[in-house]
C-alpha cells in the first residue's frame, strides 16, 4: 500500500512538472518584460530563437527549395528591423542614462527616442511572427522517424 | 492552477489503479516530458531571465549587443544555406 502511495506521489509530481513546463509562448515571454529595454532584449532573443529554428528546418535535406527560399526571405526582412531596433535602443539608453544621472531634463527628444524604439520593437515582432508561422508550418520534418545525419548536425549547431 | 488540472490530479490521487497501471501512466508522462520542444525550453529560459530582472531595469548596451551577436550568427547561417 505504501509503495502504491509513493508511486502515486511520483506520478503527481511528474504531471505537475510537465504541466508547469508546458506551452510557453512569445506572449508569455513579453508578459515578463516590464521596461522598454527588457522588451527590446526579449525581441532580439525571440528573433534568435525562431531564426535558429528556421535554420534547422531549412537545413533539412527533405525541405522543399521553395520553403527554404521563404525562410530566407523572412530572414532578410527580419534582420534590418532587428539591427534598427538595436540602434534605437543604443540612442534610447544613452538618453535614459543621461536623464537618470540628472545631466539632462526629461525632454521631448527622449519621448521621441522611446517612441522610435517601440516602433522598431513592433516592426520586429511582426517579422518574428511571420517567421514563427513559417517554422510552425514546416517544422514537422523535425519529427521524421529517421533524420538525415546532415539535418541532425545542423539542428545540433542551431541549438548551440 | 486551473480546475481542469486540479481534476486530473484528483483523478490520479483517488484512483484505484494498480502499480502496473501507474507505472504505465508514469512512463507515458515521463516520455512526454522528454519530448518537450527545445524551443519551449528556450522560451521558458528567456521568460525566467526577464522575470529575474528588477521591474525598472533596462539592460545594458553590452547585454543587447551579446543578444544581437547570437541572432546574427543564426541569421548569417540561414542566409548562407
Amino acid at each position: 500500500m505504501k509503495a502504491l502511495t509513493r508511486m502515486k506521489s511520483l506520478l503527481l509530481a511528474s504531471v505537475l512538472a510537465l504541466l508547469s513546463a508546458c506551452a510557453v509562448t512569445p506572449v508569455d515571454v513579453y508578459k515578463e518584460a516590464e521596461t522598454d529595454g527588457q522588451k527590446a532584449l526579449a525581441t532580439i532573443e525571440l528573433a534568435r530563437i525562431y531564426t535558429e529554428l528556421a535554420l534547422a528546418v531549412a537545413a533539412d535535406p527533405a525541405t522543399a527549395p521553395e520553403v527554404k527560399s521563404a525562410l530566407k526571405s523572412a530572414n532578410a526582412r527580419l534582420r534590418p528591423t532587428v539591427d534598427a531596433l538595436f540602434e534605437a535602443y543604443v540612442d534610447y539608453k544613452a538618453a535614459l542614462d543621461a536623464w537618470k544621472a540628472g545631466g539632462e531634463t526629461y525632454t521631448g527628444k527622449f519621448l521621441v527616442l522611446a517612441a522610435n524604439l517601440r516602433g522598431w520593437i513592433n516592426a520586429a515582432q511582426t517579422h518574428i511572427d511571420a517567421m514563427k508561422g513559417l517554422v510552425d508550418k514546416w517544422k514537422g520534418a523535425e519529427a521524421a522517424p529517421d533524420p538525415m545525419p546532415a539535418f541532425a548536425a545542423a539542428t545540433h549547431n542551431a541549438e548551440g | 492552477m486551473t480546475p481542469a488540472i486540479l481534476m486530473i490530479l484528483e483523478v490520479i490521487w483517488s484512483s484505484k489503479w494498480s502499480q502496473g497501471v501507474i507505472k504505465q501512466v508514469l512512463g507515458t508522462v515521463l516520455a512526454l516530458g522528454k519530448q518537450k520542444d527545445v524551443t519551449e525550453e528556450k522560451l521558458a529560459a528567456l521568460a525566467e531571465k526577464l522575470k529575474a530582472m528588477p521591474a525598472d531595469y533596462d539592460p545594458t548596451e553590452a547585454e543587447l549587443r551579446a543578444a544581437l551577436e547570437g541572432y546574427h550568427a543564426a541569421s548569417d547561417a540561414l542566409e548562407k544555406l
